[in-house]
């Protein structure tokens, strides 16, 4: 829906940090390959919502790729994905400080990714990039050329000549916040943006949807990334949905949702907890999971199986898109003599050395809990 | 295993036997001596006695012959036939024999030591193998030995010492016999899961497993995966924080160049300030210059003022003067007019009376002749006056013109003059400074040398001050010297002179005497020699005084000794004796003391001393010149900061100056001032004069026009011009001239005459005239002087008012003021001092720090392109994103590990729990003899318990734990043959029981018997007994098989005979 109404209004998806090809390498590998997918996937919503919003142009404001230089059937895989939405409007690539414009780049104008790009895919490949609109507006642009850099690349942009009424819209990539004690790459100074007099100001970089101009002021967005790269990047999974005014070039600006992972950080320190958790669908979860609390012999090899069917393996996959645990619960072993009654007595022997071992000082406290686990487990299969 | 069949020979009291055994119960009986205990103790000895051991002298028959022969056939416990053979005694052997046919025939199998070790392989009982250091003596004793084949005496032995531990072969034996008894399928299930979890993670040897299939290979692999990513990335980050250092150090270089700048500016801009106050300085200078020059001109036009004053005075005096002189003038000429009017009357008187008649005829017609020439004479001249008139005028119009032109060249001359006064003024001024500079460089070079003498003197006081501080070394050295010497003076050494020389007079004189001896007896013996050779030559006299002689020589001879020690006569001795006590009391010691050996050495160091005492002298001396020299350094040094301070102050008046003296003055400036102001009062004068002479000029001009206008109108008024009417006019003349010469040659006669009588009275007038006209023109000169007087006395006045006005408006004490201000103002400035090229100093650490600047900003901006170019700003996040990878994956590895360490410790702690179940055989055995003995005891005694060594340790009567040793000696015996019993069911072994339940009271004996008989159906049991009866229960003797003793041993014939049969007869009866 188009809520500036009227068809006097230019439409502009702007979009940004897609890193294509990210790593994950904190996953396993079926689970690294089902989130880099997932990367896709969020380009193909932003690609159908170009579409289903018969947006004017797309503005993709840097860090398409994790690296400058990202494996051929990585961006073949883009490369289809882009024909087989073959939009009408033109659509902007700008290089980012992940994949920058730079020798042996896969922006560099000979690299055969280029080529392969159909025509209505522009790239900032050069410093006074400008792309008018057919509506009468501006892109003005200017390529990352380097990983880390102290210029401001908006103040780069060229400033509003006097007398000029014309839609202008900036394009840059960068950090406008100083993190830590570490100077912001790429810095955007936001009073010095706020002068370059732009309509519309497209940034990327920063994975969270957010609008930093002042009251009154026009919009300065970063979009964020499409999908989450990492656990806390709440606020992202968004593109800017932006439609201008053309006579007053008055802006509205619409946060609009495209992911489709959801990442969720879950702390369960009972059985009942983790039951009801993994009775979710946790199919489209990125699950980072702690588990904590003490569990008695029974429960603690209940957990175990839950965290194994979580988890999945080579042959079986697990229940969430991606997950990670950290263990932190602990055996409670008081009662396992009790209920080894019906185990042989050398078994509760066992039992007994096992946690004898417990005041050993050599011997690791998490190695008797899973011994006595174990134990559990064999006394039981034996019973059987 | 079984016993099968006994043969004993001559062995102790038996002298034969031979035993058949039963498989189960065997109840060998017979009366007391019946050989019973020999027959137990021939198979002990068959068994557990090496052949050769000492412990076999024991089994000799006391009666009789032979060697003691044992032979033991028995059946192993895998069936096999087996027959030793030993016999003991002085030629022992051993021989251990199989059979494969059930005893029909044997093979020997082993002999000797062979045939042992073979046999304690079969048996298993923890036997020690024989011979060797440490190898079995005697009986063999061991836990199965004293179990299973106990003496009599020893039915209890198994409660003293349990399994020996170390004997793996006995506890083995055990185990395994007791395995099948305490084997728990569940656990051995339990067990093998455990093993093959564990075996995922470990092989057999203990090392993790390798391999796909190893979850170590999965975790590892993740692991090395995921560390070479972070060693990347983290070397990636590494350089860039190196990159990162480097920038903030190159920052801070940047930083520290930059303040270094700053403060060089500062710097630099304090200099400035400082030059500006210089500068301020210079200009206050010159601004107490041009205060002083402008008091100065001040004061020099009040001074001209004061000379115009003086002038004007002068001049009004000289006009006084004038005045006083022009009236005597007058006076003199009234009285030479007065004089001339006497002298024309008496002229008039003169001409009065010649003779009047001719002369006034001829005169009358020359005078008519004359007046008629006269008329046209006089018309002529009046055109002629006129004309000449006009030529004077037209000549005092070229005067007029002539003097214009005068004035003009005065005036350009005066003009000339001022110019050259100007210039010789700047030159004068240029002089000055010149002269300034010199005397301000003069001035720099008194003080600099005074400053450069003043450090000479500041070093010379230094060395002296050091030198003072050498010579004081030097003085010390010779004080010490002093110290050493100080008490040898002159008198000592001479009187120890003097008493040395006493004492070589004393010694010369005694050696002299002594000389003298000798020559008296040379000349004595000479003279007694020569006597002797001439005989009668000599007077008798000259014989006696020889032998006198003689006598004295012998004399002499005999002191010659004492001579030389004493010299000479009684009083040369005392005299020489007291010199030597003089000596040794006042010169020697002296010559000790110093360390001398003679006087002249001490002379010596008398002369060393006195110079040393010179030398000191002199140092003192010198050290105190020094040391007040040096003490000058003080006031010197103060001279030194006065001279630097003059010297400073002198470069900072330089510095006010002009670089270098463009000329070299050489007249002070106090007269080049005095010449200048005087220059510039005369050029001041020449001015004023210019001006007065360019008003003339202008008169003399406005004269000239007017004459030239007037002549121009007379000219016109004449009508034609007035030199050529003169010049006719003059022809005419001419001729009237002539004629008129003619009558007045006529006249000159008369006129001579008349001349004469004249040129008394003419004199006279001449000479009143001549009074007079000196009287008019000097009237006339002191009226002209007045007159100039008069003008210079107006002008001058005119002057002096302007120039007082000036004067006025000059305003002389605001000048004194504003020069005492601007004084006061510079002196308030104080002259700044610079060290000599600290601007340029300054300038260059600027250009270094700016130079420092640049190459930090270079540096930076390469650094920033290496990031740039490099990870840059991503280091960090992939390095975060590699430690995240690396710590899933070193918590999966720990997973592992933990899984891996668990399955080992579990299977540790099961293969424990499984050994220490089998050390607790006597535990499981325990639970089958607590059963028996509660049976036994009608559960009196409960909660037996054995322990792994199988020593029973507790049973509980009641609520009390008692120890076996606590029981009743049947009961302890009773339960002693129950685990006997029960671990001899277990191993399958016979046991020999010799008499043991004696202590039994029927019922239990009963009890005995039953069990007896079951657990002979276990394994053998062999009971030796003198009661037989008691073992014929119930079950019948057919459940026993008897052996009837004294029917098969053959006992030695004194000794057993009697007692068998006698026993026999019991036993039968």
């Amino acid at each position: 829906m188009n809520p500036s109404g009227g068809d006097d209004v230019l439409k502009i998806l702007h979009t940004s940090d897609w890193h294509l090809g990210l790593g994950f390498r904190k996953y396993r590998p079926a689970e690294r390959e089902r989130l880099r997918d997932a990367r896709f996937s969020a380009v193909d919503s932003v690609l159908g919502m170009a579409r289903q919003h018969a947006v004017h142009a797309v503005l993709v404001a840097g860090d398409v790729f994790d690296d400058e230089k990202p494996s051929e059937s990585l961006w073949r895989k883009l490369v289809r994905q882009l024909e087989r939405a073959n939009l009408a409007c033109p659509f902007v690539f700008l290089p980012g400080n992940h994949d920058p414009l730079m020798e042996g780049s896969i922006w560099e104008r000979s690299h055969p990714f280029r080529a392969a790009l159909p025509g209505w895919v522009h790239v900032v490949d050069h410093d006074d990039f400008r792309l008018d609109l057919p509506e009468g507006a501006t892109v003005f642009s200017r390529p990352t050329r380097s990983r880390k850099s102290s210029c401001d690349p908006v103040q780069a942009l060229p400033v509003r000549a006097p007398g000029d009424e014309t839609i202008r819209i900036g394009l840059a990539h960068g950090q406008t916040v100083q993190i830590g004690d570490q100077a912001a790459n790429h810095p955007i100074d936001l009073s010095t943006a706020a002068e370059q007099s732009f309509d519309y100001l497209a940034l990327g970089d920063t994975h969270r949807f957010r609008n930093l101009a002042a009251v009154n002021q026009s919009p300065i967005v970063y979009s964020g990334t499409p999908e989450q790269t990492k656990k806390d990047e709440d606020g992202a999974g968004y593109v800017a949905l932006v439609h201008i005014r053309r006579r007053s070039r008055r802006v509205n600006v619409t946060k609009m949702e495209v992911k489709c992972l959801r990442w969720r950080s879950e702390t369960v320190s009972s059985l009942e907890a983790l039951r009801a958790l993994l009775a979710e669908d946790l199919g489209q979860t990125v699950l980072d999971l702690t588990v904590e609390g003490q569990f008695d012999p029974q429960a603690y090899q209940e957990v175990e199986h839950l965290l194994r069917d979580l988890r999945g393996d080579e042959y079986a996959p697990g229940q969430a898109a991606a997950v990670s645990v950290v263990a932190c619960h602990r055996l409670d072993d008081t009662d396992i003599e009790v209920l080894l009654a019906e185990a042989p007595d050398e078994l509760r022997n066992v039992a007994r050395l096992l946690r004898e071992k417990r005041v050993d000082p050599s011997v690791d406290e998490a190695v008797v809990d899973r011994a006595l686990t174990q134990l559990f487990d064999i006394a039981r299969r034996v019973q059987q | 295993m079984k016993f099968l069949r006994l043969a004993v020979k001559s062995f102790r009291g038996i002298a034969e036997a031979h035993i058949d055994f039963a498989p189960g119960l065997n109840v060998l009986f017979g009366p007391n001596e019946a050989g019973k205990s020999t027959l137990a103790e021939a198979l002990r000895a068959v068994l557990l006695c090496r052949a050769g051991s000492s412990a076999s002298e024991s089994y000799l028959p006391a009666i009789g012959a032979g060697a003691p022969e044992v032979s033991l056939t028995f059946a192993d416990v895998g069936g096999t036939w087996l027959r030793i053979d030993k016999t003991f005694g002085e030629r022992p052997s051993t021989s251990l024999e199989r059979s494969a046919n059930q005893g029909q025939t044997f093979v020997r199998e082993a002999t000797g030591d062979g045939a042992e070790t073979e046999l304690r392989k079969r048996l298993r009982w923890g036997l020690r193998p024989p011979g060797g250091r440490g190898g079995a003596r005697g009986v063999e004793s061991t836990f199965l030995t004293r179990t299973l084949l106990a003496e009599q005496t020893e039915v209890d032995a198994i409660f003293k010492e349990g399994l020996e531990p170390e004997s793996t072969e006995q506890l083995s034996f055990v185990q395994e016999a007791l395995a099948a008894a305490m084997d728990n399928p569940r656990f051995k299930d339990a067990l093998k899961l455990a093993n093959q979890r564990c075996d995922l993670y470990f092989t057999s040897r203990g090392g993790k497993t390798r391999g796909a299939n190893s979850p170590w290979t999965r975790a590892r692999d993740q692991l090395n995966e995921a560390q070479t990513d972070l060693n990347a990335a983290q070397k990636v980050a590494e350089e860039i924080a190196a990159l990162e250092r480097s920038l903030v150090l190159a920052q801070d270089e940047a930083s520290a160049a930059r303040r270094a700048l700053d403060a060089a500016r500062a710097e630099r801009n304090l200099l400035e300030q400082k030059l500006q106050s210089a500068r301020h300085r210079e200009l206050l200078v010159s601004e107490v210059e041009a205060a002083r020059r402008n008091l100065g001109d001040a004061v020099a036009r009040q001074l001209a003022v004061e000379a115009l004053r003086i002038r004007v005075d002068e001049f009004a005096r000289a006009l006084e003067t004038k005045t006083a002189e022009l009236e005597a003038a007058m006076t003199a000429r009234q009285i030479a007019q007065h004089r001339r009017e006497e002298a024309q009357a008496q002229l008039q008187r003169v001409e009065a009376l010649e003779g009047k008649a001719v002369r006034e005829l001829e005169l009358t017609r020359i005078e008519s002749q004359l007046v008629a020439l006269g008329h046209e004479r006089e018309g002529l001249n009046r055109k002629m006056t006129d004309a000449e008139s006009l030529a004077r005028d037209e000549r005092g119009l070229c005067d007029l013109r002539e003097r214009i032109d005068g004035k003009k060249s005065a005036l350009a001359t005066a003009k000339e003059l001022e110019t050259k006064m100007s210039k010789q003024i700047a030159e004068l001024e240029a002089q000055r400074t010149a002269a300034l500079v010199l005397e301000a460089d003069r001035r720099l070079q008194t003080a600099t040398d005074r400053a450069a003498r003043a450090a000479a003197e500041v070093q010379a006081a230094q060395a002296a001050a050091e030198q003072a501080e050498a010579k004081g070394l030097v003085e010390e050295q010779l004080r010490n010297h002093e110290l050493t010497y100080g008490n040898l003076d002159t008198a000592q050494v001479e009187r120890v002179r003097r008493l040395h020389h006493e004492l070589d007079k004393h010694r010369s004189a005694a050696a002299a005497g002594l000389s003298v001896a000798i020559e008296r007896l040379q000349a004595l013996e000479l003279g007694t020699r020569v006597d002797d050779e001439t005989g009668d030559e000599h007077p008798p006299s000259t014989g006696r005084l020889q032998v006198d002689a003689r006598r004295r020589i012998q004399l002499d001879l005999q002191g010659l000794a004492k001579l030389e020690i004493t010299a000479g006569s009684p009083e040369i001795r005392a005299e020489l004796s007291r010199a030597e006590v003089a000596w040794a009391r006042d010169g020697q010691p002296l010559l000790d003391h110093h360390g001398v050996r003679s006087v002249e050495a001490l002379e010596h160091r008398l002369r060393d001393r006195m110079e040393a005492h010179q030398q000191l002298n002199d140092v003192r001396r010198e050290r105190s010149e020094l040391i007040e020299r040096a003490q000058r350094l003080a006031e010197v040094r103060e001279a030194l900061t006065q001279a630097q301070l003059e010297a400073k102050e002198a470069e900072a008046a330089r510095c006010a100056l002009p670089a270098r003296a463009e000329a070299t003055a050489t007249v002070s400036v106090r007269e080049l001032d005095h010449q200048l102001t005087k220059l510039r009062a005369s050029a001041k004068d020449a001015e004023s004069g210019r001006i007065a002479s360019g008003a003339t000029l202008r008169q003399l001009e406005e004269s000239e026009r007017e004459k030239a206008a007037r002549i121009t109108e007379q000219q016109r008024a004449i009508g034609e011009p007035g030199l050529e009417l003169v010049t006719r006019s003059r022809a005419r003349l001419d001729a009237i001239e002539d004629e008129a010469k003619a009558l007045q040659q006529q006249r000159n006669v008369l006129e001579e005459r008349r001349v004469e009588a004249l040129r008394a009275a003419q004199e006279a007038v001449a000479s009143a005239k001549e009074t007079q006209e000196t009287a008019d023109g000097r009237g006339l000169g002191l009226e002209e002087d007045r007159r100039e007087i008069e003008k210079e006395l107006e002008m001058t006045r005119g002057r002096l008012m302007s120039e007082e006005a000036h004067l006025t408006a000059l305003d002389i004490e605001g000048r004194r003021a504003r020069f005492a201000e601007v004084q006061a103002t510079l002196d308030a400035h104080p002259p700044i001092s610079f060290e000599p090229g600290s601007v340029e100093a300054a300038d260059a650490r600027i250009q270094e720090a700016e130079s420092r600047v640049e190459e930090s900003k270079g540096k930076i901006i390469k650094l920033e392109g290496r990031m740039a170019s490099g990870e840059g700003g991503l280091a960090q996040e992939r390095l975060e994103e590699a430690r995240a990878a690396y710590e899933v994956a070193e918590t999966n590895y720990k997973a592992t590990e933990i899984d891996g360490e668990a399955s080992k410790l579990l299977v540790e702690a099961m293969k424990e729990a499984e050994t220490s179940s089998t050390r607790h055989v006597g535990a499981a055995i325990g639970g089958k003899v607590e059963t028996r003995f509660a049976e036994l005891t009608r559960n009196r005694y409960r909660g037996l318990s054995v322990d792994q060594a199988l020593v029973a340790q507790n049973v509980q009567l009641g609520e009390a734990v008692l120890r076996p040793e606590q029981l009743s000696v049947g009961t302890r015996h009773q339960l002693a043959i129950l685990l006997r019993l029960i671990l001899a069911e277990q191993l399958g072994h016979p046991i020999v029981l010799d008499d043991q339940l004696v202590q039994s009271d029927p019922e239990r004996l009963a009890w005995f018997r039953e069990l007896l008989v079951e657990s002979a159906t276990k394994t053998q049991v062999l009971v030796l007994s003198c009661r037989p009866d008691d073992y014929r229960g119930p079950a019948g003797p057919d459940c026993a098989h008897l052996v009837d003793v004294s029917a098969r041993v053959k006992l030695n014939q004194e000794h057993g005979s009697r007692d068998a049969s006698a026993a026999h007869k019991e036993l039968t009866g």
